[in-house]
């Protein structure tokens, strides 16, 4: 009986140990970098562009309100799912990371002090983040390129 | 002249109703990431549907009875049962969708959560299914929905290269940054979206609501075959704004927002607050479409009183039936799962209950005992065979796609 129950402890610990994903490979790594960056650039041009609309007299402030909030917990979301990955023990993957991460957290703020300005109703913060924005948005688009899968 | 203008009317209804939560988001994200080079898979779900519609439609005007009240005798209650859950079960998903679709337009018009607008939503939607004449709900809803061909006239105002956009129509290339198996995805995802079963459940069983004979075989049919096509332009619209405004930014669509942006961008406040409208309508008019189809699904399958046709004391375990699928609704956008998603999810899950909800309905359609002498022609059974083989593999093909594209990341 302690025989059996020990070899069924075992097989579990192994199928357990067997779901834990491991550290994906440098490519694995730096294709799913290339993926975040595409998706982040996605949620900073859509604020970049809900914010020229809105600035030009073409969007409520509702809206844009609305885009900008959503924009940013979806970077935030994306942010956190690269955080979660863990890097493989390699100087390239360490190097990526180092290079992202920053850049994401540079968007998180401005999309964050975008969604404050409009709330206060403020379009000279607006534009002025959005400038700042528009920098942190190239430069991920070309991190994305590099990367590309 | 009251005639003409009736099947004016409900050629226009037939437009403004075509389009649904279902396709705004996936002509949508679509075409941000693939361009017009999928609208191929929208063209075949269109002429798919008018195919299906058009038999359901002149079944309905023939017997005068429902789709599955017919599968069920036709085919056998194992079959009609089999038919019946698959069926319940992408329509309510269907719902749960168009629910928070609603949601999510009202918070576009007032920055408020989605959530807090849900239960409001739900109400709304039962007490117009409980209390307004079925006409008047399939009119207004049908026409203020033509507020979305607000769309078309951004898509003109954005004044793309109409060659390069024929072009990327009549050559589909797959992107070269997208993969085989996410192109196909996408391309089942549109043409589920085009035929959602919930589509053709209505249409017939709306017929019966409206008392349809055989003399309004034509009337039915002018419907199908000019509203249904222009609703597709609008959906094929949907995708052009997408291609022209949010794929040179790279910008994904995973938001209504994101679906509405071309237009502020092309035309302004007001005409985006016209496409709010537009998207209230869709998913309103949707809601109340597919919430009344749970009830007419079971209903005739049962065989119990069904309809709006007779007070609901008369028909009450068929609004039991419609509320029960409200609160289920409800309760499935307030676990405050991502609307978008479980719309991705609902028009992928249509693809593969398709061959369950058609196949039943050429049978019909094709039966002389139930059709006399409008039963299917060659050309309606040819076109019927073609495309049950096409969706026969979109059915197969969707579910393993899914997987292997981590649903089209």
């Amino acid at each position: 009986m302690t025989r059996a129950l020990g070899t069924i402890v075992a097989a579990a610990g192994l199928l357990l140990g067997g779901c834990v994903a491991p550290a994906p490979s440098a490519s694995a790594y730096e294709a799913k970098a290339g993926m975040t960056a595409d998706a982040a650039v996605s949620e900073v041009r859509t604020a970049l562009v809900a914010t020229d609309a809105y600035l030009l007299g073409r969007m409520g402030a509702a809206y844009l309100e609305t885009l900008l909030v959503e924009a940013e917990e979806a970077l935030g979301s994306v942010h956190d799912t690269f955080d979660s990955v863990q890097p493989p023990a390699a100087p390239s993957a360490d190097s990526l990371r180092d290079t992202l991460d920053p850049l994401l957290q540079d968007a998180g703020s401005a999309l964050t002090e975008l969604r404050i300005a409009a709330r206060r109703d403020r379009d000279d913060d607006l534009r002025t983040t959005a400038d700042d924005l528009t920098g942190v948005a190239e430069e991920l688009e070309a991190f994305g390129k590099q990367h590309a899968s | 002249m009251k005639r003409v203008l009736s099947v004016f009317l409900g050629i226009l209804t037939a437009i403004g109703g075509f389009v649904d939560i279902g396709d705004l988001v996936a002509n949508a994200l679509v075409g941000s990431r693939f361009g017009l080079s999928l609208a191929w898979a929208t063209l075949i779900g269109v002429v798919g549907i008018c195919v299906f519609a058009e038999m359901s439609g002149r079944v309905a005007a023939v017997t005068g009875r429902g789709t599955f009240d017919l599968i069920r005798e036709r085919l056998g209650p194992r079959v009609g049962l089999l038919n019946l859950t698959a069926s319940l079960l992408v329509t309510l998903l269907t719902f749960t969708a168009e629910v928070g679709g609603v949601a999510l337009a009202l918070e576009l018009a007032t920055s408020v959560n989605y959530l807090l607008f849900v239960p409001v939503v739900g109400l709304a939607v039962w007490l117009v299914i409980w209390r307004v004449k079925f006409s008047t709900l399939e009119d207004v809803f049908g026409l203020l929905g033509l507020a979305l061909i607000v769309f078309g006239v951004a898509l003109w105002q954005l004044n793309p290269s109409w060659g390069d956009l024929l072009h990327q129509i009549a050559v589909p290339q797959k992107p070269a940054d997208e993969d085989v198996a996410t192109y196909f995805y996408y391309a089942i995802a549109l043409f589920g979206a085009a035929m959602t079963p919930y589509e053709v459940f209505f249409f017939s069983s709306g017929g019966v609501e409206e008392h349809w004979r055989t003399k309004d075989i034509g009337t039915a049919r002018a419907n199908v075959f000019i509203g249904f096509p222009l609703g597709g332009l609008l959906s094929l619209a949907i995708a052009g704004c997408a291609a022209v405004v949010l794929l040179p930014d790279g910008i994904q669509v995973d938001t209504l927002g994101q679906v509405g942006l071309p237009v502020a961008v092309a035309l302004g406040k007001l005409a985006l607050a016209v496409a709010i409208l537009g998207f209230v309508a869709a998913t309103f008019g949707a809601a109340i479409e597919t919430g009344l189809s749970t009830g007419y699904a079971t209903a005739q399958y049962f065989g119990w009183q069904w309809g709006k046709y007779v007070r609901p004391r008369q028909a009450a375990r068929f609004h039991t039936v419609v509320l029960l699928a409200v609160i289920a609704a409800v309760a499935g956008v307030l676990t405050t799962a991502d609307p978008i998603k479980v719309t991705e999810y609902s028009i992928v899950f249509s693809a593969v209950a398709l061959p369950l909800t058609y196949f039943p309905i050429l049978v019909v359609a094709n039966d002389p005992v139930y059709m006399g002498r409008h039963v299917n022609g060659k050309l309606a059974n040819g076109l019927g065979s073609v495309f049950l083989v096409v969706i026969g593999i979109a059915a197969v093909a969707a579910i393993p796609l899914m997987l292997i594209t981590a649903a089209g990341q």
